[in-house]
This record gives C-alpha cells, sequence and structure tokens, in this order.
C-alpha cells in the first residue's frame, strides 16, 4: 500500500551551491506538505533545512565547487526524517554546534549579521545527530508531523 | 534582486519585489540597498509585504543594510508576513528594528 510508514518521500542528489539549495528547498517543502504538513510547520522545516544546507554550501564546501550533496526525506509515524550526506569538509571536533543564540547587544555598529543559523535549527527540530564514517558526513534532522486540518 | 523606492515626507519606502531573502541573493541584497538608500532622506522604511521566505543569510543582509547607512539614518521595517516575522522573534533581532503593521503605520509614526 503507497500510504505505509515508515516511507520515503525524497530522495536526491544535488551541487553544492546556493541556487540549487534554493531549488531543493522548493522540493522539500512539496514534499512535506504533500504529505499532509500544515503551513507554518512546513515553512519551519523549510527554514531549518536552509541552514543545514547553506551551512553544508559555505563550510564544508568553501573550496570545493562540485560538491554534491544527497538528501533523503522519511516520513514516519511521527516525525520526518530528513538526512543530510556530503563528503565535504567535517564538522569542527566532529560534532554538532551548540547553537547559542547570537549576543545582539546595544550598538548597531556590533550587531552581529551571521552566526543564527544552528540557533535557529535547534529552535524547529525535534533532535540532530551528526557521524561522520569513511570520509561522509551525514546529518539528521527529525521534524514533528503537524498535519494541516 | 529587484527594489523599488518611494517617498512619502521625509521617508523613503523601499519595497522588496521578491518573494525570497536567502542565501542566493543576500549579497545582491545588500548591495541594492545601498544603491537605492544612497542619498536619501535620513529615515528608511523597508516594505516586506511581498517576502514570504527569509533564512539567516537574510536576515544578516538586512542588519548589514541598516549597518552601512549613514550616521543619522534609520531602518524601520514593515508589513512582515508571518514566516519572515517568525525568523526576526527567533533571532530576537525584533528588539533591534522599529516593526509597523503596515506601510502607513510607519508613515505616520514619521509624521507623529
Amino acid at each position: 500500500m503507497c500510504d505505509s510508514i515508515p516511507r520515503s518521500l525524497l530522495s536526491l542528489s544535488f551541487q553544492s551551491t546556493s541556487d540549487a539549495v534554493r531549488k531543493t528547498l522548493g522540493r522539500i517543502a512539496q514534499a512535506v506538505a504533500d504529505a499532509g504538513q500544515n503551513p507554518t510547520a512546513t515553512n519551519n522545516i523549510e527554514l531549518a533545512m536552509a541552514e543545514a544546507l547553506n551551512n553544508v554550501v559555505e563550510h564544508s564546501f568553501r573550496d570545493r565547487e562540485n560538491g554534491q550533496i544527497l538528501l533523503s526525506i522519511m516520513l514516519l509515524e511521527d516525525s520526518f526524517r530528513i538526512s543530510i550526506r556530503h563528503d565535504g569538509t567535517p564538522m569542527p571536533g566532529l560534532r554538532l554546534p551548540a547553537g547559542k543564540p547570537a549576543t545582539i547587544g546595544n550598538e548597531i555598529a556590533n550587531l552581529p549579521e551571521g552566526g543564527f543559523g544552528w540557533f535557529l535549527i535547534r529552535s524547529l527540530i525535534i533532535d540532530a545527530t551528526y557521524s561522520h564514517r569513511e570520509n561522509w558526513n551525514e546529518l539528521v534532522l527529525r521534524f514533528s508531523r503537524h498535519p494541516a486540518r | 534582486m529587484n527594489l523599488s523606492s518611494s517617498s512619502v515626507g521625509a521617508t523613503q519606502i523601499i519595497t522588496v519585489e521578491e518573494a525570497r531573502i536567502d542565501a542566493a541573493v543576500a549579497i545582491q541584497f545588500k548591495d541594492r540597498m545601498r544603491e537605492v538608500s544612497d542619498g536619501g532622506p535620513a529615515r528608511i522604511v523597508l516594505n516586506l509585504r511581498n517576502v514570504d521566505f527569509i533564512d539567516s543569510s537574510g536576515l544578516g543582509a538586512i542588519v548589514a543594510a541598516m549597518k552601512q547607512l549613514e550616521d543619522g539614518r534609520t531602518l524601520d521595517l514593515c508589513a512582515l508576513t508571518p514566516n519572515v516575522d517568525k525568523v526576526f522573534r527567533l533571532t530576537r533581532m525584533d528588539t533591534i528594528f522599529g516593526i509597523f503593521d503596515s506601510v502607513d503605520d510607519a508613515v505616520a509614526q514619521s509624521n507623529s
């Protein structure tokens, strides 16, 4: 039966460019919306995935233009499980960033222009796991299902 | 990255004519903001009515657009859609910018 759970919603590979990330985010949002996720929760997934994938493009493939990123989405009973795999530069210390909120302060000249990515991701997910084996990195993010009514 | 600009009294309204401010256009956005705001009035209101997606790169570009203004000039925001409002609230950047519901509200503020 095609509605069985778990089931694969999307599986694709794309180039490590910000234009390809943008296109992929559209596919991700469409796939989770088609699986019944409400619009607000769909945007939460798109936002967290934008942060995670832009980090890969900007940090893991900073010095390589032809990086490939593999992405898959599994639909589970209560969650979406999204895997990002690539063979670029691993996470520093082979660990996920803590994702502390950036310090804002009062001085406009000193306002941060970045450093929000992992804070946003951690605000939007159930959990995240990272592994590094034989030059391959895998980041798995899980998101709660929030069906549209 | 399309921006349009108009003036109401001493306020310049810059409207983002795109659905997304994301990593793919963040640098263009910052550069276009510099061109469009150059030599304009002291107060700028950025109208985000058309924007339904922003990521942290886009947020950083809006912060950068404010920081690159000459001393004495301000950048306020208006007409944030729910997805954009969420990013400003989560990152606490809603405490840094003046945020108005609409262009009319933002303009009324400068007249009062």
